[in-house]
């Protein structure tokens, strides 16, 4: 089995900021709050590199995103905002039609404001699942729960996210 | 058979291992309700995943590398700093050892007073302890 190399604070940068971006944009629907968290977590990051020992670093990483994001959330004492839909663009370079753009993006005001419907743990678990594309042991880990909790929340939040769009 | 519930996802993310997957493979072929979940459950997962990819602000890394590259840069120069200052006050210890004869002056000129004292009035000495013998 090859060993697993510690990747540098600059490759975490690099290879992990958009997705914790993400993540933290689609739990918040709130561009400024993602812009500290992964603000927060890239310093957790540099920090806790010096102790980490190879292991699962995806589930190491998102133990520290999960974490951070809850202490920013309690720190701020607010609830997630609505959405601020100007800031979203595809980067696939490609130029869709005007009519398709405008149903993405209905598309995607509607499910981030019913991302932000679901409680907590629900919405948590189907991000980290469709937005981050953990699998569902790295869910367990990052969240300290078992495999088969992950795997109920991700089919309730679905289903929530179902009729909160219907 | 019961309904396959919390399975149909992980059966859509492929977390299911062999023997479960052909069950409910099974189980969807013969049941309306399963597969009407389980289109359901599938369209919001391919919605959720196709949401648009965010670009980091680039401002974000940036700021934080250079912030980084200063700290390399100033943290010598605090080393240097505090180097410098430690090498100071080793010399002006350096510089104040010679005074060490002062202090043995002012010993000397106590130890006399205390000489004198002592032969003006004499219980002085009985009550501090046995300098003297009786």
């Amino acid at each position: 089995m090859p060993e697993e190399t510690v990747p540098s604070w600059e490759d975490v940068a690099r290879l992990h900021g958009r997705t914790i971006y993400n993540f933290a944009y689609r739990l918040t629907g709130n561009a400024d709050d993602a812009h500290d968290l992964v603000q927060e977590v890239l310093l957790r990051v540099r920090k806790g590199l010096q102790a980490y020992t190879p292991g699962s670093f995806e589930g190491w990483l998102w133990r520290i995103t999960r974490n951070a994001f809850l202490d920013e959330m309690r720190r701020l004492k607010r609830r997630p905002t609505v959405p601020l839909p100007e800031g979203d663009h595809d980067d696939t370079g490609s130029a869709p039609a005007p009519e398709d753009v405008l149903a993405a993006v209905r598309l995607g005001e509607d499910m981030q404001s019913a991302l932000l419907e679901l409680p907590y743990d629900f919405r948590e678990a189907v991000v980290l699942c469709d937005v981050v594309g953990l699998s569902y042991e790295e869910i367990a880990l990052a969240a300290g729960i078992p495999v088969g909790t992950v795997r109920s929340r991700i089919h309730r939040g679905r289903r929530m996210l179902k009729e909160l769009l219907e | 058979m019961s309904h396959l519930g919390d399975s149909l996802s992980a059966y859509l993310d492929g977390e299911v291992d062999e023997a479960e997957r052909s069950r409910i493979a099974q189980h969807l072929a013969g049941c309306e309700a399963c597969s009407a979940e389980r289109d359901d459950v599938g369209r919001v997962r391919s919605a959720v995943r196709g949401l648009p990819v965010l670009e980091l602000p680039p401002e974000l890394v940036r700021g934080m590398l250079q912030a980084r590259r200063r700290h390399r840069v100033f943290r010598p120069v605090w080393a240097w700093a505090a180097s410098a200052v430690a090498v100071a006050v080793l010399a002006v210890g350096l510089l104040i050892g010679p005074g060490e004869a002062d202090t043995a002056f002012d010993i000397g000129s106590l130890v006399d007073q205390h000489v004198a004292r002592v032969v003006v009035d004499p219980g002085v000495a009985t009550i501090r302890g046995p300098v003297s013998g009786p």
